[in-house]
């Protein structure tokens, strides 16, 4: 037999391990095995997910253990060995690794000067867990999905298409990671019964394309930053990488629309026939400006310099030109722009002719309505700039007369501003509460949804193998341990702890106009399981899906656009939690229907569909639900789907859990796969735990199930 | 969905009308649609009625106003209930409820019911029954309202709408209406001879067309009886300046008398120039 190693690496050992990396042999009590738990799932517990362990035990205190913990026994030094910091560990036998993960320092127990560490190993699943338990959206770094938010960029990512400020960092990213589908989230939207189309007011758009994020995307972040990876066949399938939620919050976009601007010029100022920047000397606010005004352009240096980064501008230039000179004059007007130090210069107008003024003749003039700029990051600024040869000139504050003035023109010298920030930035996809979903809470709800099971990888600790209980289980060999086990005694045991009634559902967002009036949630999407057991622990148990919640699908205003709607009492946004939608892509509404943006401009025919069911003709709701637009009930519901197989063996009165002791090694250990079948003279088992004793008799928890 | 422990058949989707459709593995190992048996419905959740499986799911459908209507709600309205599309509720209008398709609640308007199509609802309290399948809107509609008044001289004065002082019943250019006014009136004080109590009642009926702006009245009336001293009591409809049709009403000197009135009107918009 090989003798039982438990191999510890110091503190702060990254991924992966390369040799040497300063590893450990501990010190163990030469007859003390350690007391493995390996285990992947709880058969008899509904509503966790269990990982393997070890029980815990204790190691002696030698020199060698002690280096290793830095002498943390004695109190008076400042040991560098931190309890609160996983110590990665292996066990091994021989070469065979039977157990990977972390260990964690219980107690020292100093008894009569003999120093004992007391320790538990946990595996790297639980790892997982403890490490996304403490981390909220808000920790991951969004900014590679940052982007312009209008009608275009909307529209595109239903195609899978938007177009990103910033480069990708993450690897994970591509144009269909946030999309902008129809929901209604307030009661911005109405349907005019003598037009058949849709106005959404305010700045339009947001009150019903507000982003959500791909969920596969969101779960290889969590877990990419948890220094994990993951292979799964469920994952990657459509079932699943079609699945959004939204990253919405309750402010809107027109709060973030701002400023108009009017200045006004000098006549006074004299250009010649070099360059020099228009001076305006006045500011009028024009009077339709609406939001914060902010005072960008600057009139002791005639640049409009942006405050922030993505700044869209638009310029409307207005120059009368005026002549008081003898001699005509031939004009030139520039833009220059400063993007990040560098200038480029535009000519907006040149080579205009500018005689001697007359009176009752027209001046000559620069006019363009409108000069979109384009994206001024924080300290970028634009100067518009003028040249006269032959006679230096000035310019009109207000033209003698009106009716010279183009159309359009207000007959003033003047630049009007415009500018927006339509960038959807890191602030606005987890801004408030939406930055507080906790990660662990995400993943679990996954887990809890699908009834996965998580896995290390054997080939790689950090690698996870994640797929549902139903297509993992019994899935693997068939292993004959009879020749392994103590056939003396085999103690059966029925399944305890049952409960009468288990309930199983998302979370009610109780704040749901929904849920708060109509109690669908009770009425429709829980599924309730009544057993017909007479025995039982508790009456009830509910099984929640923490961080998700399911989200009425409806024909929003009866116009034929099927979509989730997501309001409250008052049909107005609120802080609801976290939805889950399926994207059935780009749809064309039916009924002739069409919708604009605001009170006029395109009418659009088409949408972005997101359900609470699939193109397998599966829901995401727990029970069965016919959903509006559908003519009869889904069968395949989650419940359906992913746990009526588990419950059916969990409940079956001839399920039992089997006691066995058998000897297993090392290389056994190595070998077996929790989705193994065991054969036990010519009876089928599944594995439900194995408590492992290096060179003694294992204790196995196995599984008989009819029909197995 | 999985087969259930021990049974050899399993739902495999739920048709129109809630039918649960089962199969099973044949011969070949290909599952094939089968009819289940009562227990093998049952073991799986379902109900067996007329050797039928059914799923008792229903469907999301709900009795939600805002919702199965198409509507355009004006600034600071609320307090309505409708069943129905393509319904509006005007500019501050408040508890309106509409039964029926097209139907339309006027500026400022409050406690009213509409039932049936493209009706319109104008005042106040008011009661509509509109009937325009195929017409424009408030072609053909019926109101029910109810007016008030108290006297105590023996001069003439109108019945108001909901007893507001202000409101009467507008003809419409180029509608025509039928009317029907239930009066009475009771005394309730004053120092004239008879007594508290004392009553009397009429029916007055007639129609009015009003030809471009100008109305024209046909009216009769029918005294259904009194109690007492109503000498001087009286009713009768016009039609005022303004095309109102006016309830007038005429009590006695020093006698409190309270005066309650229904209209029943059927109106037609015609659309037509009459003149």
């Amino acid at each position: 037999m090989n003798i039982q190693q438990l191999i510890a690496y110091p503190q702060g050992t990254t991924e992966p391990i390369t040799y040497p990396s300063g590893e450990v042999v501990l010190d163990l009590f030469k007859d003390e095995p350690i007391p493995l738990v390996l285990n992947v799932d709880d058969f008899t517990n509904v509503a966790e997910v269990d990982a393997s362990y070890s029980k815990s035990f204790e190691m002696p205190g030698t020199k060698n253990n002690n280096l290793f913990f830095n002498h943390i026994y004695d109190i008076t030094s400042d040991s560098n060995f931190n309890p609160h910091v996983k110590t990665k560990i292996i066990v091994k036998e021989g070469s065979i690794n039977t157990f990977e993960g972390y260990m964690q320092l219980n107690e020292i127990i100093i008894k009569e000067g003999v120093i004992t560490y007391d320790i538990t190993l946990y595996s790297e699943t639980v790892n997982l867990k403890d490490i996304l338990s403490e981390r909220v959206f808000r920790d991951l770094d969004f900014t590679e999905l940052e982007h312009i938010y209008n009608i275009t960029q909307i529209r595109d990512s239903w195609v899978n298409n938007l177009t990103y400020n910033n480069a990708g960092t993450s690897g994970f990213r591509d144009g269909g990671t946030i999309k902008y589908p129809f929901i209604r989230w307030n009661d911005g939207i109405s349907l005019f019964s003598t037009g058949n189309y849709f106005v959404s007011n305010l700045y339009g758009a947001y009150n019903v394309f507000k982003p959500c994020i791909n969920a596969l995307y969101l779960f290889k972040r969590i877990m990419s930053s948890a220094g994990f990876s993951f292979t799964s066949s469920f994952l990657e399938s459509d079932r699943f990488s079609k699945l959004y939620v939204d990253l919405k919050s309750t402010e809107e976009r027109d709060e973030l629309y701002v400023d108009f601007g009017v200045r006004e010029a000098s006549t006074s100022e004299v250009y010649n026939s070099t360059f020099n920047t228009l001076n305006l000397t006045a500011y009028n606010n024009w009077a339709g400006a609406t939001g914060a005004q902010l005072a960008l352009y600057d009139l002791s240096t005639d640049k409009f310099t942006s405050n922030l980064d993505n700044l869209n501008v638009f310029y409307k230039v207005e120059i009368f030109f005026s002549n008081t000179g003898s001699n005509p004059a031939v004009v030139d007007v520039i833009l220059e722009f400063n993007k990040g130090g560098v200038i480029t210069t535009t000519t907006l107008a040149s080579g205009i002719n500018v005689p001697v003024n007359v009176v009752g003749v027209a001046p000559s003039m620069c006019y363009i309505p409108n000069i979109s700029l384009g994206l001024l990051d924080n300290n970028d600024f634009v100067e518009i700039k003028i040249k006269s040869v032959g006679e230096s000139i000035n310019v009109w504050e207000v033209i003698p007369d009106v009716s010279d003035a183009p159309p359009g023109s207000a007959g003033k010298t003047r630049i009007t501003t415009a500018y927006t920030y339509d960038t959807m930035d890191i602030n606005m996809l987890l801004n408030s509460y939406r930055g507080d979903n906790n990660q662990w809470e995400f993943i679990k709800s996954f887990i809890t949804m699908f009834k996965l099971v998580v896995l290390q990888d054997d080939n790689n600790l950090n690698n996870l193998i994640i797929e549902p209980y139903k297509t993992w289980v019994d899935t693997g060999n068939l292993i004959n341990l009879t020749h392994k086990v103590d056939i003396e005694e085999i103690k059966y045991i029925p399944i305890d702890g049952l409960d009468k009634t288990i309930i199983i559902q998302h979370k009610p967002d109780d704040k749901d106009r929904i849920i708060s009036i109509y109690d669908f949630n009770n009425i429709k999407w829980r599924y309730v399981n009544n057993s017909d057991i007479e025995i039982f622990d508790g009456v009830e148990n509910t099984i929640e899906v923490e961080g998700l919640s399911s989200s009425f699908y409806r024909n929003i205003l009866n116009a034929g656009i099927y979509a989730p709607e997501v309001i409250n009492e008052d049909k107005e946004n609120f802080d609801n939690s976290l939805r889950v939608f399926y994207d059935k892509g780009v749809t064309t509404i039916s009924g002739g229907v069409t919708y604009r943006i605001g009170s006029s401009g395109t009418s659009y025919t088409d949408y972005l569909k997101f359900t609470p069911f699939n193109d397998f003709n599966e829901s995401y709701d727990f029970n069965s639900v016919q959903y509006q637009g559908g003519s009869a009930a889904i069968l395949d519901s989650l419940y359906n789907v992913y746990w009526a197989k588990y419950i059916d063996e969990l409940y079956h009165k001839d399920t039992r859990i089997a006691k066995i002791e058998a000897y297993l090694t090392a290389d056994d250990i190595s070998k077996i796969k929790f989705n193994d079948i065991i054969l036990i003279k010519n009876k089928k088992f599944r594995i439900h735990k194995i408590e492992y004793r290096a060179g003694a008799m294992s204790k196995l928890e196995l599984i008989t199930i009819k029909d197995l | 969905m999985d087969f259930k422990i021990g049974q050899s058949v399993k739902p495999k989707k739920i048709v129109v009308g809630g039918v649960v459709i089962f199969e099973e593995y044949d011969a070949a190992k290909i599952l094939i649609e089968v009819i289940p048996t009562q227990s093998q419905c049952e073991i799986y959740g379902f109900d067996y009625r007329d050797s039928t499986c059914f799923s008792n799911i229903k469907s999301t459908e709900i009795n939600d106003y805002n919702d199965i209507n198409d509507f355009i709600i004006g600034t600071n309205s609320g307090y309505f209930n409708i069943i129905g599309v393509n319904n509006e509720i005007k500019h501050k209008c408040f508890a309106n409820s509409i039964i029926g398709n097209n139907n339309v609640v006027s500026d400022y308007t409050n406690n009213t019911t509409i039932s049936g199509t493209k009706g319109e609802a104008n005042y106040n309290n008011s009661q509509v029954l509109a009937g325009n399948q195929s017409d424009d809107l408030e072609t053909r509609q019926s109101i029910i309202l109810l007016a008030g008044r108290e006297t105590t001289t023996a001069a003439w004065s109108t019945a108001k709408l909901n007893n507001d002082n202000t409101t009467s019943f507008k003809i419409l250019d180029n509608s025509i209406i039928t009317f029907n006014f239930y009066i009475t009136a009771v005394r309730t004080g004053g120092t004239a001879a008879g007594s508290k109590g004392d009553f009397k009642s009429w029916v007055e009926r007639g129609n009015v067309v009003n030809r471009a702006g100008t109305s024209t009245l046909k009216r009769i009336r029918q005294n259904l009886g009194n109690d007492g001293t109503t000498t001087g009591w009286n009713a009768l409809s016009a039609i005022n300046a303004d095309n109102d049709l006016a309830i007038s009403i005429k009590g006695a000197t020093n006698m409190d008398i309270k005066w309650i009135v229904k209209l029943e009107v059927i109106e037609m918009r015609t659309g037509v120039d009459l003149s």
